[in-house]
């Protein structure tokens, strides 16, 4: 209460505490011209006895009062004027601060949201996934106890009808028990379970991806029941999976739609062979990876056993791989360049920050050396060094919150920015950017500390300044001040120069990319993608029928098909081998699919042979094949491949046999980056 | 113009002020003449001490008339100066007696 008293009677006590002293001195000098001493001589006994009046003053008040809150708060407003009064330098300094923060913290976000973020699912950590199993499989492995429980997904693209348009839309066809294994919960509705969704019953109910619903039916808060024409059949919505649903899938991929598998999506899942599915495993508890996969090794074994022909090497152990989050990402090999682009992003922004904060520790010291004549004199009237310290670091304090919160502005700009790009792929990666206390909390402290150790440097500097020439006139003190600034100067340029020479490197590789030719013409070639549901012979009828039709189209000058679009991550990897080497010699070889005129269409040169006739599709029994020049060099040598018979695995132990009729120049397939790969044209079945 | 042994000083204050109230030069002379000039105090602990004694409730201040007619702040103990002021001479005697004792033998 006094305290509370002496904080609101401030002036009262000021006077008070002026006048006591004042009495103090005076009987102090009295006493001495008592005892015989001059009066002016007295006077400067008592003066130089009493000491600093100021400071006995500013001691007392302290006591009597919150002196330290009111210093903090007469520091903020003086600091808050300092900085206004030096509009530019203070804007300079939130605007790096909040660039170098803001960039962190999205970087952070979106490395996060791609990698490093759990999927949504239970304990996720006890969630494994290993390589593709067919359904009967699946159901044998699942009567097993190898799992505390087993599901198992197949990404999908699905047609779906609406009107006249068709879209093709990205999903996750999955077991019925997929949400409980997984534990994951719908927005609106109520998921499709083991019981109401087996696969025997092939069930026509569909769980909705958050964006697709937002996007395309405009977020109906009555969608559950609606029903979508997918693939020719309807099928009834049930539920829709929440905004920061993030799927098994990891990476950001955000399926449209999730449907249990039945007949009507999957005709061939009852093939024993057809291994599209991809489990995931809940670990039993206590049970580590190793031993699961033990358990799971001999119970893939003991499949191969029981189906020898069908699950051919089903049995040869195989990793496990986490199914969430960093493990995964370090675990999947295909992820390697995203964790080195994460890498690469991380340091760039970290330098960034670096940048900022060199920036800003600059400009403090640029104005503590125009202050130095103010200090001085601050000194002189008697103003505690702990005081001037603190009115430095305030000022530092000022700058990095007003950055920070810039720099947490930013980041959600940037955050929504990013959740609203489409990548032009066509599986939907979304960055479901969620806000981290942690990540925000981190960079701020980092712009704190930072700020703090740029506020440091001057404040050092003044602790101990020559008060006389720092009066009248700039100090060698100042040298070292300005060693600090070239070091400071001499760091952001190294900085840039690093960032600048990456960002160059960057752009050469993006033009040497661009620049690369894949071996095929792409100015004057142009594509469309169909994706036909229903018989293969019909699908066929009508890709020959297309291509008659476009053929006579004007401008056209020669039309074929294939089925995966070179360069788009799409593999098909046959195994082959000379029909006339030894059975046992397979090898991997990229196939691609493509129809007659294929070559001619993409100009791509003929080294040797034919390449694939409209005739050819009449006589099948021939199997024509073309090899690339690279598959010709590896496998054939100094040979002329043409003529010679392939022998390809069709599965089951079956072999075709394919004619080698020509050899096309090598093409770019895989990325344009990479050399050119054994590549195999097979004509397009169906 | 001995240093003061660090904490005796509010003590002594409070033993000055058992006596009668005092204003801070009063107290700061007392202790210097009853010490015969061993002890000073010096005006830059005084007050401060004075006022946070005050803060704690041992003393009272209270503007009164000085002995030359001069407006002064008086400080007197209060009743729970006077229990703090047994206690802390109590300590002291303990602690004086036991450095005695450490001096005379060893």
């Amino acid at each position: 209460v006094k305290r509370l008293k002496a904080l609101l009677f401030r002036r009262r006590l000021d006077r008070d505490l002026k006048e006591e002293l004042a009495f103090h001195f005076d009987m102090a000098e009295r006493e001495l011209r008592a005892d015989g001493i001059s009066a002016e001589e007295a006077h400067y006994e008592a003066r130089r006895r009493f000491g600093n009046g100021t400071r006995i003053r500013e001691r007392s008040r302290e006591i009597f009062s919150f002196v330290y809150l009111e210093a903090l708060w007469r520091d903020l407003q003086y600091g808050c004027r300092g900085l206004r009064r030096n509009r530019v330098m203070a804007a300079v300094g939130i605007v790096s601060l909040a660039a170098g923060i803001g960039a962190n913290t999205t970087a952070y976000s979106l490395i996060d949201s791609l990698i490093l973020h759990d999927v949504t699912a239970r304990e996720p950590e006890r969630l494994v996934r290993f390589n593709g199993l067919s359904y009967p499989n699946y159901r044998e492995l699942r009567a097993t106890s190898v799992f505390d429980g087993l599901a198992a997904f197949s990404p999908a693209s699905l047609n779906w009808r609406q009107g006249e348009e068709s879209h093709s839309i990205f999903t996750l066809i999955v077991t019925a028990n997929f949400f409980e294994l997984l534990g994951a919960e719908p927005a609106i509705g109520r998921v499709f379970t083991e019981s109401d969704a087996r696969a025997e019953k092939d069930p026509r109910v569909v769980v909705l991806g958050y964006r697709f619903w937002e996007r395309y039916l405009n977020g109906d808060p009555h969608a559950v029941g609606r029903a979508l024409n997918l693939n020719g059949s309807l099928f009834t919505v049930v539920a829709v999976m929440p905004k920061q649903y993030r799927s098994i899938m990891g990476l950001g991929i955000s399926p449209d739609a999730f449907l249990p598998m039945g007949a009507a999506l999957k005709p061939r899942m009852y093939e024993r062979t057809f291994s599209m599915l991809i489990p995931v495993g809940r670990l039993l508890h206590g049970r580590t990876r190793e031993q699961t996969r033990d358990a799971l090794t001999a119970a893939l074994r003991g499949l191969e056993e029981a189906y020898p022909d069908d699950n051919r090497n089903l049995g040869r152990p195989q990793p496990l791989i986490p199914a969430t989050g960093l493990d995964r990402a370090k675990a999947m090999s295909g992820d390697a360049p995203l964790l080195f682009f994460s890498g690469i992003l991380s340091c760039v922004v970290a330098v960034l920050l670096l940048i900022a904060c060199a920036n800003v520790a600059g400009l403090l010291l640029a104005r503590a050396a125009g202050r130095q004549r103010e200090i001085a004199i601050r000194l002189a009237l008697g103003a505690g060094r702990g005081r001037l310290f603190q009115q430095f670091l305030i000022e530092s304090a000022i700058l990095a919150a007003a950055g920070c919160a810039l720099g947490i502005v930013l980041t959600f700009w940037a955050a929504s920015a990013f959740a609203r790009i489409r990548l032009p792929i066509a599986v939907p990666v979304g960055f479901t950017f969620v806000p981290n206390v942690r990540l925000l909390a981190f960079t701020a402290a980092l712009g704190f500390l930072a700020t703090f150790l740029c506020g440091l440097a001057p404040a050092l500097g003044f602790a101990r300044p020559r008060l006389a020439s720092d009066l009248t006139a700039r100090s060698a003190s100042a040298m070292s001040k300005l060693r600090l600034r070239s070091f400071l100067v001499a760091g952001q340029i190294a900085a840039c120069a690093v960032l600048l020479i990456a960002a160059l490197l960057f752009l050469q590789n993006l033009h040497r990319i661009v620049n690369t030719d894949p071996g095929f013409d792409t100015a004057h070639t142009i594509t469309v993608s169909v994706q036909p549901n229903g018989a293969a012979e019909n699908t066929a009828a009508m890709r020959d029928e297309m291509r008659g039709a476009l053929q006579n189209a004007p401008g056209v000058e020669a039309v074929s098909s294939l089925a995966y679009f070179p360069l788009n991550w799409e593999y098909w990897e046959p195994r082959v081998r000379r029909a006339d080497g030894p059975a046992t010699s397979w090898f991997h070889v990229y196939g691609q699919p493509v129809g007659p005129g294929y070559l001619a269409t993409m100009r791509i040169p003929l080294i040797a042979g034919r390449e694939f006739y409209e005739t050819d599709l009449r006589n099948r029994g021939d199997n024509p094949a073309l090899i690339n020049e690279t598959f010709a060099r590896e496998h054939f040598g100094a040979l002329n491949p043409v003529g010679r018979v392939l022998k390809i695995d069709r599965g089951r132990g079956i072999e075709g046999s394919l004619i080698i009729v020509g050899v096309a120049r090598n093409t770019k397939f895989r990325s344009l980056g990479n050399a050119s790969v054994p590549l195999l044209y097979t004509l397009e079945s169906g | 113009m001995g240093e003061l042994v660090q904490g005796t000083l509010d003590m002594l204050i409070l033993k000055v002020l058992a006596r009668s109230a005092e204003h801070g030069f009063g107290i700061a002379r007392r202790i210097r003449q009853v010490s015969e000039d061993v002890l000073s105090v010096e005006e830059g602990s005084l007050y401060p001490a004075l006022h946070r004694l005050a803060v704690e409730g041992l003393i009272a201040a209270e503007w009164g008339v000085s002995e030359n007619n001069r407006r002064a702040r008086f400080y007197a103990l209060t009743r729970k100066g006077r229990k703090r002021l047994a206690d802390e001479s109590q300590r002291w005697g303990r602690l004086t007696a036991a450095i005695m004792r450490v001096m005379e033998t060893s």
